[in-house]
């Protein structure tokens, strides 16, 4: 420590210690001097003998300096402004690489910012390595095995039986309209238990959170927390704000705390939490009902057991639940298990695309190393007599790698520093491509990317520092290594002049071939994910997309009852029909590319078995609206209301799986809840995707709207801009209604973009990514050839002279470089091949070795990469041979 | 170590520490002002010298080091290790 301390000091005060250091060695010359005269010499004679004794007083100074530690920064100090020189000496070098560089680097960083955001560090909860999301388990013959919800009295076994968690919360998110405030807005709601907020360590900002009785039935008073976004938006970040009573659907709720600031759940959109009484006092039967599954759960392992062993224990549980009161459901079996909460949270397309994503960045950061590191070869060689003068005059060869790495090292942390500004831009732009994180009625059950998620920590940006300096001495060291292994008396023997191959021109070609067979990986990626994206959007939905705008409203049942709703809808379409510039408008409970209701267990008359069917509720003009075929029958009409016989449409695909080869219109069906078959299909209309558009198309069954009641959602198509219309929707709403909140305001063009975001963000990213790609093939391409010709200017001006034509040379030159080509797609097609298969999970429509696809990237880089070569070969067509042997 | 044990003796400036090794091992080691000086000034950081400027003559000063306490266990340190090697090399040159 001392030591330290004093080594500092000599740092500060480095000055006084030089002038010491002389003045001593100054008083050891005299001293010596003296003894001299003593023995004999005169003076003159005395003094030059005791420097001669003395020795070489300026390497004394430097060997004694260098004890004080600090040689290392003093050299590291020069060897940075000759660098500096260098760099002012050919700014378009400098430019390049540093631009280069801040490209890459910045790429890896946004996208690394995602991954650790959404894929590894999902979770932010205190300890979130010992959450774990418990879930149950089905297995059905035709839906497979899916995890499943819990129902409350099973819960609450769990909760009693389990050794392996040291507490256990369930909750349900749904939305709920927020009323009481300014303005009644819908919102996201998840009900918890009491011990939710202390099983994942979040505690409140302002306020509390929810104690223990707080879960039962018969509690004091409702209560509920708000997100810290909530309170700033509709509260103003009041203090009083706690203790306020507001409603939620109807109900008046007080509120009793808010949250930390970024926290919203496992939804990731949540802004208000209610205890689990609430859940219990809208369905009272739930708490007893076993078969009412509407409830996940979280658990926070106990110390010492792993999640293995949790896992085990779940499956246990759920098998010991099921000898005692068997699950009847379809014919399903039932088992449980454990996974760790980052697991269930995060989409698994979606960490695909990630990973995916992020493989090709670093790809493209490699291949600018590459590039960079042939410059860099080209530039020593220019550098060469410089180099081996040094080496000459006796600087070592250490001492040389590290000066000639000081330059590239220097250039890559200022692409770095760039690349970091380039990174928030980046990441602005790729929030930009994220979905917008809808409101809807149904669980997701993997968090939405919010823009909460996606920040720059601090750790993060020092591994990135970390990345930049990694790359600087990626592409420096090769160039620094060669040079330093220089024969000296060759380089000077030869004064620089070039006999034979050039120097490095193989290494050089080595590096332009491995930059182009991962450009070709990356073309042929970029080529199969567009192909994709452009498959999935020519997906037929079934429906008219353009300038169609659906609004949804949260009718409460309070009080809207089945007759008031259906008015209310019916009266709505018909104000928005007579809006001018509307062609049509309709009410309906689901739209196309979006979640619907389905039901297991229709039942067909004179037909054994159950059905299943996706469930809609629509006004007569729906299809016209969406333009929506109708093959058989008829549709629905003003016959069709309530009081009248019941009537349902059939899409294609239930007529054709129902009833195969005969006529469904005229036969009856039930479902569940109906004791008779009451209704009558009626017609038959064409497929529409409800859902994702990659998923086929599944049977649909269709009620009118004036029977069943349960419309929610108004759809309008314009002759002109669809959202110009949303504005005038709302007043005719509020007309009919003041307090109701009008939400999921979306055109149906923007869910088709919702839909398919995935597919575009990676086409879309790799697409960028193989064009730059692309660019530095052409560069390092263009680069090598020119390097090539001018090394070998005089072998061609003699060949010239010797009579060779422009054509000869000009073909000399191109066929080195289709050699060049043709090794580096072979190399780069089989990298490709065995690596496509790693986009299959995403890819749509095409193959992961699709033929056309490869050779059309292999065709684009070869053109490429032949047209880059040509300038330089045009260019060896002109050398004058009598000017290159004067120079001789 | 040489220097070390010299200045046990009692402090000195650089020249005559040169000196006394001199003298003492009978000209036999000479220390060479290329290899003394780096080594006061190594001394000098770990702290086993400490050194001060004194009044050498009417118009110029010496540097006197000084042996301190983490010197001394040093030196001795270096002294146990030395003899060690000492007595083995001494082992194997004697005859069997």
């Amino acid at each position: 420590m001392n030591e330290l301390w004093r080594r500092l000091l000599v740092l500060l005060r480095r000055e006084r210690f030089d002038r010491e250091l002389e003045e001593e060695m100054q008083f050891h010359l005299e001293m010596q001097a003296e003894e001299n005269r003593e023995n004999g010499l005169d003076a003159r004679e005395a003094r030059y003998t005791a420097k001669r004794q003395f020795g070489n007083s300026a390497l004394l100074k430097e060997t004694s300096r260098e004890m004080w530690g600090w040689s290392w920064v003093e050299s590291l100090g020069r060897d940075i402004a000759f660098a500096l020189r260098l760099v002012r000496r050919s700014p378009p070098f400098a430019v390049l690489t540093i631009l280069t560089l801040a490209f890459g680097l910045g790429a890896n960083m946004a996208i690394f910012t995602m991954v650790y955001h959404v894929v590894l560090h999902p979770v932010r909860y205190r300890d979130a390595g010992r959450l774990m999301d418990i879930h149950l388990i089905m297995t059905e013959q035709r839906r497979g095995t899916i995890p499943m919800f819990w129902s409350y009295p099973k819960f609450e076994e769990l909760r009693r039986w389990n050794q392996s968690f040291e507490s256990v919360a369930a909750y349900q998110t749904r939305d709920v309209t927020l009323g009481g405030i300014d303005r009644p807005e819908r919102l996201t709601e998840t009900i918890v238990s009491a011990c939710y907020f202390p099983t994942i360590g979040v505690g409140a900002a302002l306020g509390r959170v929810f104690s223990d009785d707080e879960e039962t039935l018969d509690w004091p008073r409702p209560v509920m927390l708000i997100s810290d976004g909530l309170w700033r938006r509709d509260f103003g970040a009041d203090p009083g704000a706690v203790g306020r009573t507001v409603r939620l659907q109807e109900t008046p709720f007080t509120i009793v705390g808010v949250l930390p600031a970024g926290f919203r759940g496992e939804s990731g959109i949540t802004d208000v939490w209610v205890p689990m009484a609430a859940y219990l006092m809208d369905n009272p039967e739930a708490a007893t009902s076993r078969n009412a599954h509407n409830l996940s759960a979280i658990g926070r392992l106990k110390a010492g057991v792993s999640p293995q062993q949790a896992n085990e224990e779940v499956r246990l549980l759920v098998a010991r639940m099921e000898r005692e009161h068997p699950t009847v459901f379809m014919q399903s079996t039932w088992s449980g298990g454990a996974r760790p909460l980052a697991d269930a949270l995060v989409d698994p397309l979606v960490r695909n695309a990630l990973w995916i994503l992020q493989a090709a960045t670093a790809a493209l950061l490699l291949i600018s190393c590459l590039n960079l590191a042939g410059l860099l070869l080209g530039r020593s060689v220019a550098r060469r007599r410089e180099i081996a003068i040094r080496l000459a005059l006796g600087v070592n060869r250490r001492a040389l790698v590290r000066q000639l790495l000081v330059e590239p090292v220097m250039l890559a942390l200022l692409g770095g520093a760039l690349g970091l500004l380039f990174a928030r831009w980046g990441m602005a732009w790729l929030r930009m491509m994220l979905p917008a994180s809808e409101t809807s009625a149904w669980l997701t059950f993997t968090r939405a990317i919010g823009p909460e998620t996606l920040g720059f920590e601090l750790p993060l940006v020092a591994l990135f520092s970390l990345l930049s300096l990694a790359a600087g001495l990626l592409f420096g060291f090769l160039p620094a290594w060669r040079a330093a292994r220089w024969d000296v008396n060759e380089v000077l023997k030869s004064g620089g002049a070039t006999t034979g191959s050039p120097p490095h021109l193989r290494m050089r070609n080595a590096l332009v071939v491995a930059q182009t067979a991962i450009s070709l990986v990356l073309l042929a990626s970029a080529g199969l994910m567009t192909r994709s994206f452009a498959a999935r959007l020519a997906t037929s939905v079934g429906a008219e997309t353009r300038n169609i705008v659906t609004i949804r409203l949260a009718t409460p049942w309070q009080r809207y009852g089945t007759d008031v709703s259906r008015t209310f809808y019916d009266e709505l379409r018909h104000r928005a029909a007579a809006l001018p510039g509307v062609e049509a408008a309709a009410t309906a409970n689901s739209i196309p590319l979006s979640e619907h209701f389905s039901t297991m267990g229709l039942s067909i008359q004179g037909k054994r078995g159950n059905f299943d069917a996706g469930i809609h509720s629509v006004s007569p003009d729906y299809f016209g609206l969406f333009r929506i075929p109708l093959l058989r029958g008829r549709l629905f009409d003003d016959r069709d209301r309530a009081g009248n016989p019941l009537v349902v449409l059939l899409n294609e695909t239930a007529a054709r799986r129902f009833f195969p080869g005969e006529n469904p219109i005229g036969r009856h069906m039930a479902y569940p809840q109906m004791t008779k078959y009451q209704a009558e299909i009626v017609g038959v209309v064409g497929d529409v995707k409800y859902g994702s558009p990659e998923k086929p198309v599944m049977p649909d069954v269709y009620l009118a709207s004036l029977q069943s009641g349960s419309d929610r959602i108004l759809a309008v198509r314009t002759s002109g801009d669809a959202l110009a219309i949303v504005s005038s929707l709302r007043q005719q709403v509020r007309a009919l209604d003041h307090e109701l909140p009008v939400y999921d305001v979306m055109t149906m063009e923007q869910r088709v973009a919702s839909a398919t975001w995935r597919a575009r963000f990676s086409a879309v990213l790799l697409g960028l990514m193989s064009a730059l790609a692309l660019l530095l093939a052409a560069l390092g391409t263009y680069g090598v050839f020119s390097y090539s010709v001018a090394a070998r200017t005089r072998d061609i001006g003699i060949r010239i002279a010797l009579g060779a034509g422009r054509k000869e040379i000009l073909g000399m030159i191109l066929r080195e470089s289709a050699i060049l080509c043709g090794v580096a797609l072979a190399l780069g097609l089989s990298a490709a091949l065995a690596l496509t298969h790693l986009l299959s999970s995403q890819l749509y429509g095409v193959t992961a070795t699709d033929p056309l696809t490869f050779a059309a990237a292999a065709a684009l880089l070869a053109a490429v990469a032949m047209a880059a070569s040509f300038l330089p070969a045009r260019r060896a067509t002109k050398i004058d041979p009598v000017e290159t042997l004067h120079y001789e | 170590m040489l220097i070390l044990k010299t200045l046990a003796r009692g402090p000195l400036h650089g020249y005559a520490i040169a000196q006394q090794i001199k003298r003492m091992s009978d000209d036999v080691l000479r220390v060479e002002e290329g290899s003394l000086y780096p080594a006061l000034q190594r001394m000098l950081m770990k702290g086993w010298v400490k050194a001060e400027w004194v009044q050498a003559g009417p118009k110029r000063r010496a540097r006197v080091y000084r042996l301190t306490p983490a010197g001394r266990k040093q030196l001795s340190a270096e002294v146990s290790d030395f003899t060690q090697v000492m007595q083995a090399i001494v082992r194997v040159i004697e005859p069997a």
